[in-house]
C-alpha cells in the first residue's frame, strides 16, 4: 500500500507536472488559449483542494479526517493523471513525436475506467456507523453490491477503450456508466424503501 | 498488504470473514461458531482488525463486528478460501459445520 505522504507528493509533483505541460502547450499553440487557461484553472482547483482540508484540520486528525484526506488525495492524483496524460501526448503531437488523433482519447478513458474501479473497490469500506440507527446487514449488502457494480463497470470499461474502435468504445463507456449508475440507484431505492416499511417491534 | 495475507491465511479468521458477509454480528454469536477459546477469539478479532478487514462498535455491553473490506480484498479471500493460503491450509479439511476444531495443545493425547 503506498502510504498517505507519498500519494500527497505525487499529486504535488503531478499537478506541477501538469502546469508545466499546459505552459508547453500554450508556448506551442497560443491561439489555443482559452483551453490552456481552463486547464490551469482546474490545477490551481485541485491545489487548492489538497491544501485546504488539510490546513482545516491540521491538529485533530480524527481517523475519518484523515481518510477523507486519503481520499481527496487520491482524486487529485488520478485527476492529474487524467488531465496531465493527454496534454502530454498533445504536446508530443505538436512536435511530431506520437501519430494519432485518438491516443489521447484512449488513455483518458482507460485512466477514467481505472479511476470508477478504485472508487468500487473502497465503496464497501465506507459503510455508515452502526449506531446511525440503519439496518447493518442491509447497508453491507448495499455497499458490497454497488463496489462490486462499479469495479467491473470500472475495468470493462478500461478494457473497451483499450481493444474496441474509438467511436464504439465510448459508446460503451457511456452505456456501461450508465448501466452500474442504474443497478446502485436501484439497489439504493429498495434499501430506503424497506427502511420505511420495516415494522415496528415493540 | 502484508497484514491482510496474514488476515487471510488463517482458516479460523476467513470463516469469521464468511459470517460477517451475511451482516453484522456480536463477539458472542460469533464466537458461538467456533469451538475455541474466548481468548483466541479475541486475537483473531485483533489481527482481522489490524488488517482493516473488520470494524467493531460497541454497543451497551456488547461488542459488534461488521465487514470492511474492499472489493480487492474479498477477491484476496475468496482466492485463500479456494486454494487455502497459509500454514493451517491443512487444517480447512477439519472444519466441518462452520466448526473449527482446537488446535492440538501440547502434551495432549
Amino acid at each position: 500500500m503506498v502510504s498517505s505522504s507519498m500519494m500527497f507528493r505525487a499529486a504535488l509533483v503531478l499537478s506541477a507536472v501538469g502546469i508545466g505541460l499546459v505552459l508547453a502547450n500554450w508556448y506551442v499553440k497560443p491561439d489555443a488559449w482559452p483551453a490552456w487557461t481552463a486547464a490551469l484553472a482546474m490545477f490551481a482547483v485541485m491545489l487548492a483542494a489538497l491544501r485546504v482540508p488539510r490546513l482545516a484540520v491540521r491538529s485533530t486528525m480524527a481517523a475519518t479526517a484523515a481518510r477523507s484526506l486519503d481520499q481527496i488525495t487520491t482524486a487529485v492524483v488520478f485527476a492529474a493523471l487524467m488531465m496531465g496524460i493527454p496534454l502530454a501526448l498533445t504536446l508530443a503531437r505538436s512536435y511530431g513525436l506520437v501519430d494519432g488523433s485518438d491516443l489521447a482519447r484512449r488513455s483518458t478513458g482507460v485512466l477514467i475506467g481505472l479511476f470508477l474501479a478504485m472508487l468500487g473497490n473502497v465503496m464497501p469500506k465506507n459503510v455508515p456507523p452502526l449506531s446511525s440507527g440503519c439496518d447493518g446487514a442491509r447497508q453491507q449488502a448495499f455497499h458490497r453490491l454497488a463496489g462490486w457494480t462499479w469495479v467491473l463497470c470500472g475495468l470493462a470499461s478500461a478494457v473497451a477503450w483499450l481493444v474496441l474502435p474509438i467511436d464504439l468504445a465510448g459508446t460503451a463507456a457511456v452505456v456501461l456508466a450508465a448501466t452500474a449508475m442504474a443497478v446502485t440507484i436501484v439497489h439504493l431505492v429498495r434499501l430506503a424503501t424497506r427502511a420505511r416499511t420495516k415494522p415496528v417491534t415493540d | 498488504m502484508n497484514k491482510v495475507f496474514k488476515a487471510l491465511s488463517d482458516p479460523t479468521r476467513r470463516r469469521v470473514l464468511q459470517l460477517l458477509r451475511e451482516r453484522p454480528m456480536s463477539a458472542g454469536e460469533l464466537s458461538d461458531h467456533f469451538v475455541v477459546s474466548k481468548p483466541t477469539m479475541s486475537a483473531h478479532f485483533a489481527v482481522l482488525q489490524e488488517a482493516g478487514l473488520i470494524e467493531s462498535e460497541k454497543t451497551g455491553r456488547t461488542i459488534v463486528y461488521r465487514l470492511v473490506m474492499s472489493v480487492l480484498e474479498e477477491t484476496l479471500l475468496g482466492f485463500a478460501q479456494t486454494f487455502g493460503w497459509g500454514p493451517d491450509s491443512e487444517r480447512r479439511g477439519r472444519v466441518v459445520g462452520g466448526k473449527v476444531p482446537k488446535r492440538p495443545v501440547k502434551g495432549e493425547a
